[in-house]
């Protein structure tokens, strides 16, 4: 079983200069983000949202990232956005194909 | 209560009008008071005004009191913003305002700045008038005007009164009316005294005293600075985000793409519905894809920052 993740309804993303910020609406706390980073963030905006594994298939599919690295990476990205509360609480599970 | 108060506000060339007994319109106001046309000003715009009612909360139309107090925006039905403590606002049908507040409620800037600040904005959000929290300075050279968003204690202030003593025009310490289509944003800026803080006391002309220091921020009004109210919106010339740093500060160096966009959408929607968000967001990311953003260094030399602006021409 894999979560789907999604930005929380209390979120809203901005893209500038194909960086993105997105922000809570009830806190003000935001997260800002560069060229890749936002490719992840737009995922994440998509009514399904996406999951860790699709993240990372992008990083490396579009950026050649390493696999190993690319998995860190999203892992400590997702930990980051998770506490300043601006991924859905209500992530439902989905099973992996 | 007194008797009823109709006052008009005009804020990006938008009439508000706010009606209500006399004494809770003049809390609920606060600071927007200094938003009310001044003798030898134009004549308010034509058009429809936004009418802002303020009536007395009834119980259970207010949260609890709680601290710290939270305004936040609820979906509803009725879609409204709330304040702990303080008052409600919905948004009604004929595109006005209601602003329920408690008759307790302090006669300082609470109810102003936590409540009838946030609903205002939100509804003028909607007629394309946003406000930001920037500080407005005109250029010596009359080419528009530089705003400085930056969240407290960044070096806002400082770096403003640094272009003050160089020239330039304060029109604002601290927010502003972003108006316009986003390739000729304008700006109609809140003329209030600035507040200055331990850092920027040296910056100060000698005539300029400031008042007494809020204990709460740490910071005193210097009533003699109050900016002057500009007769109609400005052109924006561009974006300067003050950074402190150790030494005499240094040259701008441009800013693009997130970290040009974070410091002044961060300061703008909170207590929001989340479309006018996004429309807010994307108007903003617009304004800032148009006009050019720098970074300036904000070091112990006045003269310094005030090059690096001049630089910019």
């Amino acid at each position: 079983m894999t979560a789907r993740l999604r930005l929380s309804d209390r979120a809203r993303l901005a893209e500038l200069h194909g960086e993105a910020v997105v922000l809570h609406l009830a806190t003000g706390r935001y997260f800002a983000a560069n060229a890749t980073g936002a490719a992840l963030l737009k995922a994440l905006a998509t009514p399904g949202g996406a999951t860790v594994e699709g993240l990372v298939d992008g990083l490396v599919r579009d950026h050649g990232a390493d696999r190993a690295r690319a998995a860190a990476d999203v892992e400590a990205w997702v930990a980051r956005l998770r506490e300043a509360g601006l991924l859905a609480a209500d992530a439902a599970a989905e099973g992996t194909a | 209560m007194t008797g009823g108060a109709a006052r008009t506000l005009v804020a990006g060339g938008r009439r508000v009008e706010v009606r209500g007994p006399a004494d809770l319109v003049a809390r609920a106001l606060g600071p927007l008071a200094a938003l009310e046309p001044r003798a030898g000003d134009a004549p308010p715009p034509a058009g429809p005004a936004v009418v802002a009612r303020v009536e007395v909360a009834g119980p259970g139309d207010v949260p609890p009191d709680a601290r710290p107090r939270v305004t936040r925006w609820v979906a509803g039905p009725p879609a409204r913003i709330t304040t702990d403590g303080v008052g409600t606002a919905t948004f009604d049908a004929d595109g006005g305002v209601t602003l329920r507040v408690r008759e307790d409620v302090p006669a300082n800037d609470l109810a102003a700045e936590r409540l009838a600040i946030p609903a205002l904005a939100e509804r003028l959000r909607r007629d394309g008038v946003f406000l930001v929290h920037a500080a407005c300075l005109r250029a010596p050279d009359g080419a528009g005007v530089w705003l400085v968003p930056a969240a407290r204690g960044s070096g806002k202030t400082t770096l403003s009164l640094m272009l003050r003593r160089a020239g330039h025009g304060l029109l604002s310490d601290d927010r502003g009316f972003l108006v316009g289509p986003p390739d000729a944003p304008r700006i109609d800026p809140w003329p209030e005294a600035p507040r200055v803080g331990d850092r920027s006391l040296y910056l100060l002309p000698p005539d300029a005293m400031p008042g007494p220091r809020d204990p709460v921020m740490g910071k005193a009004s210097v009533p003699a600075l109050t900016p002057p109210r500009v007769p109609a919106p400005l052109p924006v010339r561009g974006f300067l985000l003050p950074r402190l740093v150790p030494g005499p500060g240094g040259p701008a160096t441009p800013v693009r793409g997130a970290a040009a966009l974070a410091p002044i959408a961060s300061q703008v929607v909170v207590a929001t519905d989340p479309a006018t968000a996004a429309a807010t967001l994307a108007h903003l990311a617009a304004v800032l894809a148009a006009r050019p953003c720098y970074a300036i260094p904000v070091g112990d030399d006045p003269a310094v920052a005030a090059a690096a602006v001049a630089a910019l021409a």
